[in-house]
């Protein structure tokens, strides 16, 4: 029996992907049709998480590959084609958010009591799906410095300037944002103790 | 509590972080469908520099056509009305032979007179250049056109200075003419030892019919009998010579430039170096919009695009010219520019602004501005607010320099103009209307932040001017004006101005 072995590093799906960037480059919609079967699974995953809803995370995952076929022929090769991607869709989701998104709290932090538990324990416990509901559950402003902050990488001096907030700002969003994720993990994990 | 929670957002990262979702299948429709509408507007976008390219060159092509066209049909009028070449070259090889005899006779070498001892008078049997001299001059006596056919034969006479003639110049100075051509017979002041026969030469020129027809032939005699002095030793037929000579030569050069100068003067009378044109223009005003960058802050310019409308734009000032020449000259002055864009509805956000206290944030494609209501004098970051609309004016102080082209059609100019303008920014304003319960709030601010202080900015047009009388004409002059750098910097997306105006002015000659 033969065995296909896929090889998922960026980088080498990088080298076989160049012919296919450069037909999108040309235009060539069936191999941007192909591009997009790629990386959007991926991509909507990043939009999710910067997003309160799907629909909001379609929206901006279809502005991020619009604006990726578009910027296609900036793109030099000197690193990760899917960072790069990525990148792009984090900056149309800072975008979306800084047009369109209103701010307001949506969960009184003071009111839920923090569970004492472990993260294996909890990654057992509650579904990815859950987590990101949380995320998702979080205020636009308070969203947005957490998804940079944790999973971009970002300083709070490059939040606060990609945000058009004060670095202060950007700290004092992202520890109301721990604590409420906190808080509401606890929850979380109550209600699964309650069915169990 | 526990560490892990803690640490909550490495619990979020390790879950988070590779997870992958699939979209709905409609997704990749919606980005196919935006891709077709890029692909329009990226057509749009690239063709319009080749399109000004395409304006300039036919402008160009158009001129360069015209001046060939007139320069052809001028050699061309002046190939059919002269005589042949060779009779012409003939001719001035026997005028030139003449004026050598007559030189040489003055200064005192008998030989040359007896060359013209036995000249017969009467047209038929004058020397070569005496007959073109003569059939020139009837003929532009018979003709209708001989003002042209002088005016053009000098042109192509004087051709290649060609230089243009300006109010006040004198056009042409006949007498010189008439002076270097009868300097030899003029020079030696010996008074006629028989004035008497003098007389009766001018007498039997006075009795020539044919003389009698030629224009300023009786004007010319009384000059030509002041400043023609003979010798004694000349004879009468000599003298009879000199004078029909002196009189068609000057005739021609006479009537001829008289014509030129005649036809000259009226034009030069309409063309002086400076004019200033007062104006004002109505103008279709629209912003090129562009990425700040194109990663963090492409769906600027097309939300923006989509939102916002310009209104009512103008133009006024009053705008000097200098002619170089006759066709080519400069232009400049001093515009005043009035830019309105409105926006759609919008909400509009707290934020700390510059100085870190926290207004609401409003965008618009020239920059942004921060209100600060009476009603929500303390927001907080995040705080929203809905502007139902929002009104931003700007005003420009420009200084245009144009290289302008232009040619007289009868009572019309046409012409046409390109250059740059510096423009300096005078004024800018934001006004607001936002929600304050069931009313409106109007917040006016005069600082729109993310203006540069000036730009520059390309312009080019035509301009038709209607002469009216003979210092003012009407002028008409649809223009394009495009900014080469954007106004803004810092903000949200860069922006171009670009006007189409068509200015109605009257152009006043100085």
């Amino acid at each position: 029996m033969a065995i296909i072995t896929i090889n998922r590093n960026p980088d080498d799906l990088l080298e076989q992907s160049k012919e296919l960037i450069q037909a999108c480059i040309n235009g060539n919609r069936h191999s941007q049709s192909r591009l997009y079967k790629q990386f959007a699974p991926k991509m909507f995953a990043v939009c999710m998480r910067y997003s309160k809803n799907r629909e909001e995370a379609e929206d901006i995952m279809q502005e991020g590959f619009v604006q990726v076929f578009k910027s296609l022929h900036n793109f030099k090769y000197a690193g990760s084609f899917e960072g790069w991607v990525r990148k792009i869709m984090v900056y149309c989701a800072i975008q979306h958010y800084r047009s369109r998104s209103k701010m307001h709290r949506i969960v009184d932090i003071e009111t839920i009591p923090i569970e004492q538990t472990c993260k294996e324990d909890i990654l057992d416990r509650l579904q990815k799906k859950e987590l990101l509901e949380m995320v998702q559950a979080l205020s636009p402003a308070y969203r947005m410095v957490f998804n940079l902050y944790v999973f971009e990488g970002m300083k709070h001096r490059e939040i606060a300037e990609h945000l058009g907030i004060s670095e202060g700002t950007s700290k004092s969003n992202f520890f109301d944002a721990k604590v409420i994720l906190q808080r509401a993990v606890t929850n979380s994990l109550k209600i699964a103790n309650q069915n169990f | 509590m526990d560490k892990d929670l803690q640490d909550i957002e490495d619990l979020f990262y390790s879950a988070l972080n590779d997870n992958e979702e699939n979209p709905s299948p409609k997704a990749w429709g919606e980005v196919d469908n935006q891709l077709d509408k890029e692909s329009v507007i990226s057509i749009k976008k690239k063709y319009t520099s080749v399109k000004r390219i395409a304006i300039l060159l036919l402008l160009l092509l158009g001129i360069s056509v015209y001046e060939l066209n007139k320069i052809y049909d001028r050699n061309n009028f002046a190939e059919n009305k002269k005589p042949d070449s060779i009779n012409q070259k003939k001719s001035t090889q026997s005028f030139d032979k003449i004026s050598k005899e007559t030189t040489g006779n003055v200064s005192g070498q008998p030989a040359g007179s007896n060359s013209w001892k036995n000249m017969p008078k009467g047209n038929e049997t004058l020397p070569d250049s005496l007959n073109y001299q003569q059939e020139l001059a009837d003929e532009v006596y018979e003709k209708n056109n001989e003002k042209k056919y002088l005016k053009e034969k000098y042109l192509v006479q004087s051709s290649p200075s060609k230089k243009r003639i300006w109010k006040n110049q004198l056009v042409f100075d006949s007498s010189k003419k008439l002076s270097l051509t009868s300097e030899p017979f003029v020079r030696s002041a010996v008074k006629n030892e028989n004035p008497a026969d003098d007389n009766r030469s001018f007498a039997d020129y006075n009795n020539n019919k044919e003389y009698q027809q030629i224009p300023y032939y009786k004007s010319l005699q009384n000059e030509l009998a002041e400043n023609m002095i003979l010798e004694s030793k000349d004879s009468i037929d000599i003298k009879n010579s000199y004078q029909l000579l002196i009189t068609s030569e000057a005739n021609i050069f006479n009537t001829g430039n008289s014509n030129v100068a005649e036809n000259k003067k009226k034009n030069t009378e309409t063309l002086s170096r400076f004019s200033i044109t007062p104006f004002f223009s109505p103008d279709i005003a629209w912003y090129r919009l562009q990425d700040e960058n194109v990663n963090n802050q492409a769906a600027n310019a097309i939300d923006i695009e989509r939102d916002e409308k310009h209104e009512f734009s103008s133009t006024y000032g009053v705008l000097a010219d200098y002619r170089l020449n006759k066709q080519w000259g400069l232009q400049s002055g001093v515009t005043l520019s009035n830019i309105n864009i409105i926006t759609e509805p919008e909400i509009i956000y707290a934020q700390p602004d510059n100085s870190g206290n926290v207004k609401y944030r409003v965008n618009n494609s020239s920059g942004y501005g921060y209100i600060l209501p009476s009603f929500s004098s303390k927001p907080g970051i995040g705080d929203s607010l809905y502007a139902f609309t929002s009104t931003h004016s700007l005003r420009y102080i420009g200084i245009p320099i144009s290289v302008t082209y232009s040619f007289i059609k009868n009572k019309f100019t046409l012409g046409a103009k390109m250059g740059v303008s510096a423009n300096f920014l005078t004024k800018a304003k934001l006004e607001t209307s936002v929600e304050k319960g069931p009313d409106n709030s109007v917040e006016i601010v005069n600082n729109i932040h993310g203006l540069k202080k000036a730009y520059f900015s390309g312009l080019a047009g035509i301009s038709i001017d209607f002469k009216i009388n003979k210092r003012i004409a009407l002028a008409f002059a649809p223009s394009m004006r495009f900014a080469l750098i954007p106004i803004n910097k810092n903000a949200l997306v860069k922006s171009y101005p670009m006007s189409f105006g068509s200015s109605v002015g009257l152009k006043i000659e100085l």
